[in-house]
């Protein structure tokens, strides 16, 4: 009879080591995965915001109101500066800000900033917004009708397309 | 009876520390799949945003009748029949100078900056065995890279297709 108790003991005792040892086991995995997984929500956080605005730019370089003659890519310099006044796309394409920095050919060796008065001889058209710069750009091809002695003709030149998020958004 | 017990808990913590090594194993592999995406994907569609634009770039050749050529117009004019254009440069030679102004301004290539090096090709046909249309472009050293990307733009010619191809290294 005590030779059975002792044996019911230690199955006893083993059950039990088991169980405290699978609830650990699993513990410890828990814990490792959280302290990852929570330490990485900031990190995801920022990822989503600068896949946001990726798409953002996409979404513009290939919007009607701006995409030149079809062309992938390319937008309308001319456009562009029609609706530089027109707050409602600001709200239609739901950004903060829109800044287009042409690149090639180099044209000045400042910042010149596109104005009616002074369109095309400028570099960089701001809209909605007073910004230089924003964290997520694309390149597109700014283009424009220009004319010579031979008619008129398109000119597309190499610029950065940066898009301003909405504040309320980027928070 | 006693030997067995003891056995068998052995044998059940073995099992433990197996299933605990193989469970830190895939998270690890897990977790470094799912990080750093991000910033290679931007990298990516930042360089398909440059070929795609750089195809639409007009460039100094006009051709009487035709107007100025686009650098994608200018690959199929070089790759089919050669020529010149009306300020007698050869179509080949205005795109090679082209690329390089544009290569040269936008990707600065130097120890302090963060791209090791690129190389651009225009080659006719598809795939790894295409023939160079003009000669390629080469700024920095490309023995090694850890950190490259390509981009392919397919531009269609009269005998077919040819592709501009840009591989950048960022350190």
């Amino acid at each position: 009879m005590t030779v059975k108790n002792k044996i019911g003991q230690l199955k006893i005792q083993q059950m039990a080591f088991m169980l405290v040892a699978v609830f650990l086991f699993f513990s410890l995995v828990l814990l490792f995965y959280f302290k990852i997984s929570l330490g990485d929500v900031g990190k995801t956080a920022r990822d989503l915001e600068i896949q946001k605005a990726e798409g953002m730019v996409e979404k513009l370089a290939s919007s009607p109101e701006l995409i030149f003659e079809g062309r992938p890519n390319s937008i309308d310099a001319d456009k562009l500066m029609v609706l530089k006044s027109e707050r409602k796309f600001k709200e239609l394409w739901d950004v903060n800000g829109i800044i287009i920095r042409k690149i090639y050919p180099p044209s000045f060796e400042k910042e010149v900033e596109c104005k009616i008065s002074n369109y095309p001889d400028c570099n960089i058209i701001k809209v909605f917004t007073d910004k230089n710069i924003a964290p997520v750009k694309a390149y597109v091809a700014l283009c424009r009708k220009q004319s010579n002695e031979n008619g008129v003709y398109d000119k597309c030149e190499l610029a950065v397309l940066m898009v301003d998020l909405n504040e309320e958004e980027e928070k | 009876m006693n030997k067995k017990a003891q056995e068998e808990m052995v044998g059940f913590a073995l099992i433990i520390v197996l299933v605990a090594v193989i469970g830190l194993v895939l998270l690890g592999i897990i977790l470094r799949t799912s990080g750093g995406r991000s910033q290679e994907a931007r990298q990516s569609s930042e360089l398909d945003s440059f070929t795609k634009s750089v195809a639409s770039y007009t460039t100094e050749c006009e051709i009487s009748g035709r107007g100025f050529r686009t650098v994608s117009e200018l690959t199929g004019d070089c790759a089919d029949k050669g020529g010149n254009c009306d300020n007698e440069f050869a179509f080949c030679e205005v795109l090679s100078s082209t690329l390089k102004g544009i290569l040269n301004t936008t990707y600065n290539v130097a120890n302090s900056s963060n791209i090791k090096y690129y190389k651009a090709q225009i080659v006719k046909g598809s795939g790894n065995s295409g023939q160079d249309i003009i000669q390629p472009i080469i700024n920095g050293n490309t023995e090694t890279c850890n950190n490259k990307f390509l981009s392919d733009y397919f531009v269609s010619i009269s005998s077919g297709l040819a592709s501009l191809r840009l591989e950048v290294c960022y350190r």
